[in-house]
């Protein structure tokens, strides 16, 4: 609330008489609305008094030289890789979008039994993409899956069992170091799969294979999808010479929840293969010549590189870098070194709010702890997914830049000068609302009442029948998420900052009853930041009305790491300097 | 020093490891000092990592020395003139195995437990109850008189309950455990028995060779120890505890019945084995049990559909065939059948919230569905017995019910009515109504 205990005592006796008759004299359910009400507005207050602050600040700023743009998915947990990279890297801008990257596919990988959808929910996807080994050495181990399916079956039966049992002593050794160095462990067990692959982004043919899908996008298919892509990344000129377009996904082990870290953009699927596909679609000669043709130039020195950002250990993979030009071989290194530094601050950034990790760690340690942290058996929090989110901010970077938010809020990027007519603004709230509402009401719920909106204690969770949790021996299926994936969250609603008029947000609400709903009912707060002056307008009660900062200072740090070090609660905003705000 | 002075002083460390632990947790717990979760997860781990050395010492001994055991008197519990209740262990082979399961084993859960139970609000309870379940298996372990084994295999009772009634804020985990806790108590009342009957006979409870016992006393005294050691074994028609004890936090599921608990029938009656031995019909007996068991484990395990469940009945399957093994006097291979289904098992039920995890992975090595099971029985079986025999399985050979409404239900009601009267009585004589005469 912002008021400390000793507050109490400055006011007198008397008064805190009164207030606590006050108190007192509130029924149940008003009280607690009013704290609701009290909580949510000295977060907001604080939010945007900052964001009005960072605004002016970074307005007086030019634009660092850009040789590099990166693009995240849109997803809370990206605010602080994308935070650090600019902080490490000044010279790479950051964009955000969501992790689909337009795309709606199947998709089968070398690895994958058979297809997964990859794009937004809701939407049934018509083409098949797979993943092929250009050289053509990888051959499925089919066998180890088999004598693996086999042993793990017939431990379970009669006679098999006994045999199985028999030889069980010899599991001493993989069983120990399993759960006493599951990083040493995983590294031991891992499957080779082959660096060279492509993917069959190309339709040859327009026959329907057996599922009814169309193998790969065709040239028309692709353009339009780059387009609109590049679109919501309002990335529609000064393209540098590097894109890299990262999709995200987590992998954690002994968690049926693992799918409810992946990317929500692609409908809970890792998004690694959607930022591939549309880099090699964005790179695509006859693809570019298209969209010259609509009025997007994508400079023929400009390369997009696709990439996957693996959010439980910081992981990130970059594709197909033998394509990419021999002129931007020293970029593209020292692109990737600034990834390394940059995942491992952030690595540093998440374990601050891991209880089992000191504050003193180093970067390279709590890298190297995460990294062992998605691999332990015995870990029921790999990483605090979407937990504390409570912000999205729409607009363009250079107003965001070098402000810590403390992985709380989606980013998504969009310049209202490319959008005169607001036909972009409308197709990216209509995505980008409905999405960040859902994730942030679903932390909300599970978080106020984990025991029935959310599922309880994840320890004593049961898998049945491979579609999901029961506590313990029996018990109703359990939705909602784990107490152990909210227990750090502050259930606010979703804030959204969006860099556009207040009758521009009235129109895309009125068209769009998806978004109007979420705004008009209150499940959201809406704010509006002008585009010309930079004046903030929030929706309340109906109507916009001007917003008066209470604060007009903010703190000024020099680095991410400076303002977050030493601490494990949530942190206020503040401008970081090495982020580019000064 | 001898060889039998050093297994008594290895053996006599391990022994005493886990229940040392348990002390210098649970008396700060009681008394309310507050202790952080990297201190308890350290004592802990230090109690077992050193009785896990020692314990690897012994097997080191009893291996290169084949028969080699030490008998250690630890007090004399009641001495009177021609009467001497000793406390005895003894370290053998058979103990080795046990104490080495339960040192090795109750260490990885301690590792696995400290992040996974992280600030949960009965970290504290779990770290006191774990140690005081291994020094109840110690216990049993190395007991070398019944006396003693009857006072570890109660701590390992009591200690198991309380476990699967860890999430006790919930009414399904309280009513299992006390389930499980009913379904030791009756089989308890037999392994007592067996110890009191013991001493009036032979004038000692030692399992040991050496015990001259009539004809009817052995088969009576082997009877009570099988009968003892099928609530732990979860054998027929006593399974049913098990399934339900799948409601503790999955490391505890893991290593009370996967791993420890359910192979403590079966230790009991290796230890026991001078005295089975002698008895063909006994064992015949616990062979038909251990067949009975099986088949009824591994039917009803083939027909659950969640994986802790069918962990469960996996293991009961196996300690059953534990059992066949010993009535074929086989106690060699039935140790090593336990070792190595311990740790398998142990493992298996770990990793069980992977399941979706693993089954992806599979599926990608494989590259489709998941291979058939089941086929040769769809063959040779025709539909209508299929079905009747998957309604038998789901219901779990309907004992299930009979057990709890039947035999359970009864004890319940004349506990309850006994405790009426009691209550009743006492008002009576006090003169006043003690609240329990309704």
């Amino acid at each position: 609330m912002g008021i400390g205990a000793h507050s109490l005592d400055d006011v007198g006796p008397e008064r805190v008489r009164a207030l606590m008759a006050e108190v007192n004299a509130l029924a149940e359910v008003e009280r607690r609305r009013l704290w609701h009400a009290a909580y949510e507005r000295r977060f907001r207050t604080e939010t945007l008094d900052a964001i009005a602050v960072h605004t002016h600040r970074t307005a007086s700023v030019s634009a660092p030289e850009r040789r590099v743009q990166a693009a995240f998915c849109i997803d809370d947990r990206e605010e602080s890789m994308r935070r650090h990279l600019e902080e490490v890297a000044p010279w790479v801008e950051t964009i955000g979008v969501a992790g689909n990257y337009g795309i709606s596919m199947y998709y089968q990988g070398l690895e994958h039994g058979h297809p997964v959808a990859l794009g937004p929910g809701g939407f049934e996807p018509r083409h098949l993409v797979k993943e092929e080994s250009v050289d053509g050495t990888f051959e499925r181990v089919r066998w180890q899956g088999i004598v693996r399916h086999n042993v793990n079956v017939g431990s379970q039966t009669l006679f098999r069992g006994a045999m199985v049992a028999l030889g069980g002593v010899f599991s001493a050794g993989p069983l120990s170091l399993r759960l006493l160095a599951p990083r040493l462990a995983a590294q031991l067990t891992k499957r080779d799969l082959p660096q060279h692959t492509t993917l069959a982004l190309e339709r040859v043919d327009d026959h329907l294979d057996a599922h009814g899908l169309l193998r790969g996008f065709s040239v028309d298919e692709m353009v339009d999808i780059v387009q609109g892509t590049l679109e919501f990344m309002a990335l529609l000129r000064d393209f540098a010479p590097l894109v890299f377009c990262l999709g995200h996904g987590s992998k954690s082990m002994n968690n049926p929840h693992e799918a409810a870290h992946d990317c929500g953009a692609c409908g809970g699927g890792r998004g690694g293969p959607n930022g591939r596909a549309f880099a090699r679609m964005a790179n695509d000669s006859r693809v570019r010549e298209a969209l010259a043709a609509r009025g997007i130039e994508i400079p023929e020195s400009t390369w997009f590189v696709g990439g996957y950002h693996n959010t439980a250990d910081d992981d990130i993979t970059l594709y197909d870098l033998d394509l990419v030009p021999a002129d931007l071989h020293a970029l593209l290194q020292e692109t990737q070194a600034a990834f390394e530094e940059a995942r491992a601050a952030d690595a540093l950034e998440r374990c601050r709010k891991f209880e089992s990790v000191p504050l003193t760690v180093t970067p390279a340690m709590a890298l190297h702890h995460v990294e062992n942290r998605d691999e332990d058996l015995a870990q029921p929090r790999p990483e605090y997914g979407h937990c504390t989110n409570a912000i999205c901010l729409v607009g363009r970077r250079s107003w965001s830049r070098g402000l810590f938010l403390d992985r709380r809020a989606f980013l998504c990027s969009y310049d209202p000068d490319l959008d005169p007519d607001g036909g972009i603004l409308s197709r990216l709230l209509a995505m980008a609302v409905p999405v960040g509402a859902g994730i942030n009401l679903e932390y909300w719920f599970s978080v106020v009442d984990p025991a029935r909106y959310g599922c309880g204690t994840k320890l004593p969770h049961n898998i049945t029948g491979l579609i999901g949790v029961m506590d313990g021996h029996q018990s109703d299926l359990r939705t909602g998420l784990p107490w152990q994936m909210v227990e750090i969250h502050e259930p606010v609603r979703l804030l959204c900052v969006v860099e556009a008029t207040p009758e521009r947000l009235l129109q895309v609400a009125s068209d769009h009853p998806s978004v109007g709903r979420l705004i008009t009912n209150n499940w959201v707060q809406l704010a509006s930041l002008d585009p010309a002056s930079g004046e903030m307008q929030f929706f309340e009660d109906g109507a916009f009305r001007p917003w008066r900062p209470e604060r007009t200072t903010l703190p000024w740090v020099a680095s991410s790491v400076d303002w977050f070090r030493g601490t494990r609660g949530l942190l206020p905003p503040a401008s970081i300097s090495a982020g580019g705000s000064r | 020093m001898t060889l039998q002075g050093l297994l008594g002083v290895l053996g006599l460390i391990a022994r005493f490891m886990p229940v040392s632990a348990s002390i210098a947790l649970g008396i700060p717990w009681a008394i309310g000092i507050k202790m952080s979760e990297h201190t308890i997860h350290r004592t802990v781990a230090a109690a077992f990592g050193i009785a896990l050395l020692a314990c690897l010492a012994i097997d080191v001994v009893v291996l290169t020395h084949p028969g080699a055991s030490s008998v250690v008197t630890l007090a004399h519990w009641v001495v009177v003139p021609s009467y001497a209740l000793d406390a005895r262990v003894v370290f053998d082979l058979p103990a080795a195995v046990l104490m080495t399961l339960t040192a090795g084993l109750c260490g990885l859960i301690g590792s696995f437990s400290a992040p996974y139970l992280h600030q949960d609000p009965g970290f504290r309870r779990f770290f006191v109850l774990l140690p005081l379940f291994a020094a109840g298996m110690m216990a049993v372990a190395c007991g070398d008189t019944l006396d003693l084994v009857y006072a570890g295999w109660e701590v390992v009772g009591l200690s198991s309950a309380l476990l699967i009634a860890y999430f006790n804020y919930r009414e399904a985990p309280v009513r299992h455990g006390l389930r499980a806790f009913a379904v030791y108590r009756v089989c308890d009342v037999a392994l007592l028995a067996a110890a009191v009957i013991l001493h009036h006979h032979a004038g000692d409870a030692s399992l040991g060779a050496g015990l001259h016992l009539d004809a009817e006393t052995g088969m009576v005294v082997a009877g009570l120890l099988v009968f003892a050691s099928m609530g732990k074994a979860a054998a027929f028609p006593f399974t049913g505890w098990l399934p339900r004890a799948m409601e503790g936090p999955t490391p505890s599921s893991a290593i009370f019945y996967g791993a420890l608990s359910i192979h403590a029938g079966p230790f009991l009656l290796i230890r026991a084995w001078p005295i089975l031995a002698e008895q063909p019909v006994v064992r015949g007996v616990l062979v038909v049990i251990g067949i009975v068991t099986a088949l009824h484990a591994t039917m009803v395990g083939r027909v659950q559909t969640d994986v802790k469940c069918s962990l469960g009945y996996a293991s009961v399957t196996q300690a059953a065939v534990i059992l066949i093994e010993i009535g074929l006097g086989f106690t060699e291979l039935a140790l090593l059948h336990m070792a190595g289904h311990a740790i398998l098992r142990t493992w298996q039920l770990l990793r069980a919230p992977s399941l979706l995890h693993d089954h992806h992975e599979l599926v990608g090595l494989i590259g489709g569905g998941r291979p058939p099971r089941g086929t040769m029985w769809e063959r040779i079986l025709p539909l209508s017995v299929q079905r009747w025999g998957y309604h038998f399985a789901i219901e779990r050979w309907f004992v299930d019910d009979l057990a709890a409404h039947g035999l359970l239900g009864t004890l319940w009601r004349t506990v309850r009515t006994l405790d009426r009267m009691d209550r009743w009585w006492i008002g009576l004589m006090s003169g006043k109504d003690a609240g329990g005469a309704r």
